[in-house]
């Protein structure tokens, strides 16, 4: 099982969330897919699943409390639970954390100079 | 994405204490500073400017941000008041600006607490996302006065 959700990077760079519709539970999604688009002040964005799988729960408190994916993104802000077949195989795939960082400092910083 | 914009306006000097401002969006005015700093009454002053720049700034984000939340908003009406302090060398500071919306918003019975927290977030978004609220260093306050109707 993974527990999927934004960044923090990509919250922060989004604006305030006003609304979070997720994928209802049992969805079969495969990378790239949707697994929930999202309003924000700014912006509409959708976020695609990073791997193959079901989703088996999602996080019913985003519906009257979409803020919780702003204010604690890696927390009360998770999206949805999905199960993944080959779980090593597709995090395999995956950015560590560290490498995630890297490539979210590099993107701001290219932005910030164009 | 580009990440500046620019924005004009252009003053002229009409005689005395009075002055004339073209805006780049179109409109043109007269302007003076307010009767007890020596200029005229009836016409826009740079204090009532600043106060109408925070003011107007902020109704336009939450314009925005209802539209954004889904709100149906009734009506708007909004005073906002500038506190100028003179400091002790007589230079002046507009310390906060307070803004008193007064905001109806419809909603049923069931929807109607989360309407209210909705609501209090789209103001918050209004404040942090006001280009103009942003941009200066008086405290922002904010005294909503808000209903509700079905």
């Amino acid at each position: 099982m993974v527990r999927l959700g934004l960044s923090d990077f990509a919250q922060q760079r989004n604006g305030d969330i006003a609304f979070a519709n997720l994928m209802p539970t049992g969805s079969v999604l495969d990378a790239g897919d949707e697994i929930a688009s999202i309003e924000t002040i700014k912006v509409n964005i959708s976020l695609p699943s990073p791997m193959n799988g079901t989703i088996v729960e999602v996080n019913s408190m985003l519906q009257d409390s979409p803020e919780l994916i702003n204010q604690d993104p890696y927390g009360e802000g998770w999206m949805v639970v999905l199960r993944v077949e080959e779980l090593e195989r597709e995090l395999g795939k995956l950015l560590d954390a560290e490498a995630f960082s890297r490539l979210a400092r590099q993107q701001a910083e290219a932005e910030l100079k164009s | 994405m580009s990440r500046t914009a620019t924005y004009h306006t252009t003053v002229q000097w009409k005689g005395e204490h009075r002055g004339r401002i073209r805006m780049g969006n179109g409109p043109e005015m007269d302007f003076s500073a307010p009767p007890d700093a020596h200029g005229y009454a009836g016409v826009l002053t740079p204090e009532d400017a600043f106060v109408a720049a925070v003011n107007t700034c902020v109704m336009m984000m939450f314009i925005w941000s209802t539209e954004r939340f889904k709100l149906e908003l009734v009506d708007y009406e909004c005073e906002a008041e500038g506190t100028k302090l003179i400091e002790l060398d007589r230079t002046e500071v507009f310390t906060q600006v307070t803004l008193r919306p007064r905001i109806v918003v419809r909603t049923d019975a069931a929807g109607r607490e989360g309407t209210l927290k909705q609501l209090q977030r789209a103001l918050d978004s209004a404040v942090k996302y006001s280009l103009v609220a942003n941009s200066i260093k008086s405290k922002i306050i904010l005294e909503p006065k808000i209903e509700t109707v079905s």
